[in-house]
C-alpha cells in the first residue's frame, strides 16, 4: 500500500515537471516567434533632447586593477555633457592597485569621485551601491560592472528613456568581448544573444517583465531611495529591483540598441561560482517576492511571466529531482507514465533547459545578429545543460539555507581574465 | 561482432551532432565578438559630417584631376570614384559624383545622378533633381522637385518650395517647407511648415499643463479659442493628434502615428526636442518644431 502511494507521488511529480517544462517551452516559442515575426517595440533611443537629467555612474569594484583603466577611459569619452555627469567608482575593500588607479583618475577628472569602502563596512555589490546612493548627486543612476566597456553614446541611449514617467529602470544589452577565448566564452556569447536579442526584447514587446540586469542599466535614484535602497542580504539586487519596481507600478524598459561589451568568464570554475551566486540571489528574490507578485495588481500575463522568471533558477533543481525520480521509477518498473508522448516532451524539455535560452531562441538571435558558423556550436549546450543543472541547483540550496538561517550571504566576485 | 558494430554505430550517431561544432572550434571561422561601434554617438548630421570629413581630407591633398571637368575622389569604400566638376551651373544626366565649386550654384537643366552631389556654396534648384545624396555648404532653395534617395545635408538654411522626397535624413541649420514633401528624419534648429505659429500668441487666455502626459490609448489634443501650453512631453502607445493653438515645450513620442495640425509648436528656441512616431508622422501647414523629426514609417508634410 505504502509503495503504491510512493509510486503515485513519484509519477505525479513527473507529470507536474513535464507540465512545467512544457509551459516554459511555449513561453520561449512565443518569445522567438514574436521576435522574428511580431511587431517590435522600440525604446525611446530615437529621441533627441537637449534637456538631459543629471547622471551618477556607479561602478562597484573589488580588486579590479586589470579592468579599471578600461572602463574609466571609456566613460570619460562619453558624449554626455560633463557638467551633468559624475562617475563614482566604488572601491569595495580592494587589496590590489584599484585604489591607486581610481585616485589617479580622480586627480585628472574632477567628475570622477571614487568611494573607498574599507575596514568593517559590509562587502558586496548591494552594500556598495547603497553607500554610493547616499553621496550620488544625479537624478538618474547608471550602473556598470567593472569589466564593461561602454561605447561613446551609451549614457544618452540609456538615460533618454526616463522621459517616460512610468519607467523606473532601463536595461541595455550585454555582449561578450572575449568571445574568441575558448569554448566556454563562445557558448556564453550565444547564450547572451538568445537571452537579450530575443528573450528580453520579446518581453518588452509583449509588455511583460523585462529584467533590469544590474549592469548596463539605469534607474531613478529617488525611487530606489524611497523603496529603501538595496537589500544587503540579497545577492541578486538587480532581479529584486525589477520586481520591486513592477510591484510599485513602474516599468523596466529594455533598450536593445544600448549594447555594451563585457568580459565573460573564461574558466569553468569562475563560471560555476558566478552561476551559483546568480541562482542563490535569484532564488532569494523568489522566496521574497512570489506571494507579493501573486497578490499584485499586475496583469495576468505579467504575473505569469513574473512567476516563470522567478522560477528560472529553481527549475534546474526541479529537473534534477525529476532525473532522480525517473531513475527510481525505472528500477520500480513504473517508468511508463505517458508512453512515447512523454519521451517527446522530455526531448523538448532538454531543448528548453539546455541553457538559459533554448536552442531555437539562440538560433533566432543568431539570425537577427547576422552570425553564421558559430551556431554550429549549439549541440555543445548539452554540456552547459548538465553544468547549469548542477551549479544552479547548488545555488538554490544555498538560498534555502540562507533563508532558513537568516545568515548574511557572502558575495563572491567573478574573476577577471583580461591581460 | 554484432554488438561491436552496434556500439560503434551508437557512438558515431551520438557524436554526429557535435561534428559541425568541432569543425568550427578547430577552424574558428566565426569567432569575433559581435560588433559594437565604440565611437557611436547619435548625431542627426552624421551622414553629412562623415561625408564632409572625406571631402575636407581630399581638398587638403588637392583634387586629383583626370581631365578638365573630371577628378577622382576616394570615398568610404576605398576605391577612387569619378567626380564631374562644375562651376556655377549644374545639370545633365550623369552617372558620377557631382561637385560644383561656385559660391552661388544653380541648375541650368534637370540634374540626375545615382551618386552624391556636392555644392561648395549656395544651391538654387530650378529644375528637377534626382540624386543619391546632397551636400550643400551654403543655403539651399528648392523651386523644382528634388528627389533624394539617401540624405541631404545643408550647412545653412533650406527652403523647400517644390514637392520633394527629402530622403532618409535631412539636416540643415534652419528648414522651411512650403509644399507637400516626404521624409524619414529631419533635424534643424527650427523646422517651419508653411506659415509658422508664433510663441508671442501664447499669452493672455492660455491654459497651462505642467508635466508629461502619457496615454496607453490614442491621444487627441485639440483647442479652439483658448490656447494651451504643455510644459512637458506627450507619450502614447497609440496615435497622437494635436491641433489648434498648442505649444508642447517637450518632445512627442508614439509607437504608432502622430499628426500635427495647424497651430502646433513643439520645443523652444535654443533647445532640441523631438517628434518621434514609429509608424507615420504627418505635419500639416502651420507647424513649428525646434529640433528633430523621426519616423521609421512614412513621414509626410501635407500642405
Amino acid at each position: 500500500m505504502e509503495m503504491g502511494v510512493l509510486i503515485i507521488v513519484l509519477k505525479a511529480y513527473m507529470v507536474f515537471l513535464v507540465f512545467l517544462i512544457t509551459l516554459y517551452i511555449i513561453r520561449h516559442l512565443i518569445f522567438t516567434y514574436n521576435r522574428l515575426l511580431g511587431e517590435q517595440r522600440i525604446s525611446y533611443h530615437d529621441l533627441l533632447d537637449s534637456d538631459l537629467p543629471s547622471v551618477s555612474i556607479l561602478i562597484p569594484m573589488h580588486n579590479e586593477e586589470r579592468v579599471a583603466d578600461h572602463i574609466l577611459s571609456s566613460l570619460i569619452k562619453q558624449d554626455y555633457p560633463k557638467d551633468r555627469m559624475e562617475i563614482i567608482p566604488i572601491n569595495d575593500h580592494s587589496e590590489d592597485r584599484t585604489k591607486d588607479i581610481l585616485d589617479e583618475y580622480a586627480k585628472k577628472y574632477p567628475y570622477i569621485k571614487p568611494l573607498h569602502r574599507l575596514g568593517d563596512e559590509p562587502r558586496g555589490k548591494p552594500a556598495g551601491l547603497n553607500d554610493a546612493l547616499k553621496i550620488a548627486k544625479g537624478e538618474i543612476i547608471v550602473v556598470y560592472d567593472a569589466d564593461y566597456v561602454p561605447p561613446m553614446g551609451q549614457l544618452r541611449e540609456l538615460v533618454v528613456n526616463f522621459v517616460d514617467p512610468e519607467v523606473g529602470a532601463v536595461m541595455g544589452r550585454v555582449v561578450p568581448i572575449n568571445t574568441p577565448a575558448n569554448l566556454l566564452t563562445r557558448l556564453l556569447d550565444l547564450e547572451r544573444s538568445g537571452g537579450y536579442q530575443v528573450d528580453q526584447q520579446a518581453r518588452y514587446n509583449l509588455d511583460l517583465i523585462p529584467q533590469y540586469g544590474g549592469t548596463v542599466g539605469a534607474f531613478r535614484k529617488d525611487l530606489v531611495l524611497q523603496l529603501g535602497g538595496f537589500d544587503n542580504r540579497i545577492l541578486a539586487e538587480d532581479t529584486e529591483l525589477t520586481f520591486r519596481l513592477f510591484l510599485k507600478g513602474y516599468k523596466v524598459i529594455y533598450a536593445n540598441r544600448a549594447e555594451c561589451y563585457e568580459e565573460a568568464p573564461e574558466d569553468w570554475r569562475a563560471r560555476a561560482r558566478q552561476i551559483r551566486r546568480w541562482s542563490h540571489g535569484h532564488n532569494q528574490v523568489l522566496f521574497k517576492y512570489l506571494f507579493p507578485l501573486l497578490r499584485s495588481e499586475l496583469s495576468f500575463w505579467q504575473k505569469l511571466d513574473g512567476i516563470l522568471l522567478l522560477l528560472v533558477y529553481t527549475v534546474p533543481f526541479l529537473i534534477l529531482l525529476g532525473l532522480v525520480d525517473s531513475i527510481i521509477l525505472f528500477f520500480l518498473g513504473e517508468i511508463q507514465i505517458l508512453s512515447s508522448f512523454f519521451v517527446v516532451l522530455s526531448v523538448l524539455a532538454y531543448n528548453s533547459f539546455g541553457n538559459f535560452a533554448p536552442f531555437f531562441q539562440i538560433g533566432a538571435a543568431g539570425y537577427l545578429d547576422g552570425v553564421g558558423e558559430r551556431l554550429r556550436l549549439l549541440p555543445f549546450f548539452y554540456f552547459i545543460f548538465l553544468f547549469n543543472l548542477w551549479y544552479t541547483s547548488l545555488g538554490f540550496l544555498d538560498a534555502v539555507k540562507t533563508s532558513i538561517t537568516k545568515r548574511q550571504a557572502t558575495w563572491h566576485k567573478t574573476e577577471r581574465f583580461r591581460k | 561482432m554484432m554488438e561491436y558494430i552496434l556500439i560503434f554505430t551508437f557512438v558515431v550517431l551520438a557524436l554526429l551532432p557535435f561534428l559541425p561544432g568541432l569543425l568550427e572550434l578547430l577552424l574558428k571561422r566565426d569567432i569575433d565578438p559581435l560588433y559594437i561601434k565604440q565611437d557611436y554617438s547619435k548625431d542627426p548630421a552624421f551622414f553629412g559630417r562623415s561625408f564632409q570629413k572625406i571631402i575636407m581630407e581630399t581638398s587638403k591633398k588637392g583634387l586629383k584631376k583626370i581631365s578638365e571637368n573630371t577628378a577622382e575622389i576616394v570615398l568610404s569604400k576605398g576605391k577612387p570614384e569619378k567626380m564631374v566638376l562644375f562651376k556655377n551651373k549644374v545639370g545633365g544626366k550623369l552617372s558620377d559624383l557631382v561637385f560644383a565649386e561656385g559660391s552661388e550654384v544653380e541648375t541650368d537643366k534637370p540634374l540626375e545622378t545615382p551618386k552624391e552631389v556636392i555644392i561648395k556654396g549656395d544651391f538654387y534648384i530650378q529644375h528637377t533633381c534626382i540624386m543619391r545624396s546632397l551636400f550643400v555648404l551654403g543655403d539651399l532653395a528648392v523651386d523644382r522637385p528634388l528627389i533624394t534617395k539617401r540624405w541631404i545635408h545643408v550647412e545653412g538654411e533650406a527652403n523647400i518650395r517644390a514637392p520633394s522626397d527629402l530622403g532618409i535624413n535631412f539636416y540643415a541649420r534652419r528648414i522651411q517647407i512650403l509644399v507637400s514633401c516626404t521624409f524619414k528624419r529631419m533635424f534643424a534648429e527650427v523646422i517651419k511648415i508653411g506659415e509658422e505659429p508664433k510663441e508671442e500668441d501664447f499669452k493672455g487666455n492660455v491654459s497651462y499643463i505642467k508635466g508629461t502626459i502619457k496615454s496607453k490609448g490614442s491621444l487627441n489634443i485639440r483647442t479652439q479659442d483658448k490656447k494651451l501650453v504643455i510644459d512637458g512631453d506627450l507619450i502614447s502607445d497609440k496615435d497622437i493628434v494635436v491641433e489648434g493653438g498648442v505649444w508642447i515645450k517637450g518632445s512627442i513620442f508614439t509607437h504608432s502615428e502622430a499628426v500635427l495640425l495647424k497651430g502646433v509648436i513643439v520645443g523652444e528656441e535654443g533647445k532640441v526636442k523631438s517628434v518621434v512616431a514609429k509608424k507615420m508622422l504627418i505635419l500639416a501647414e502651420g507647424v513649428k518644431v525646434y529640433g528633430y523629426l523621426h519616423t521609421d514609417g512614412e513621414g509626410k508634410v501635407e500642405i
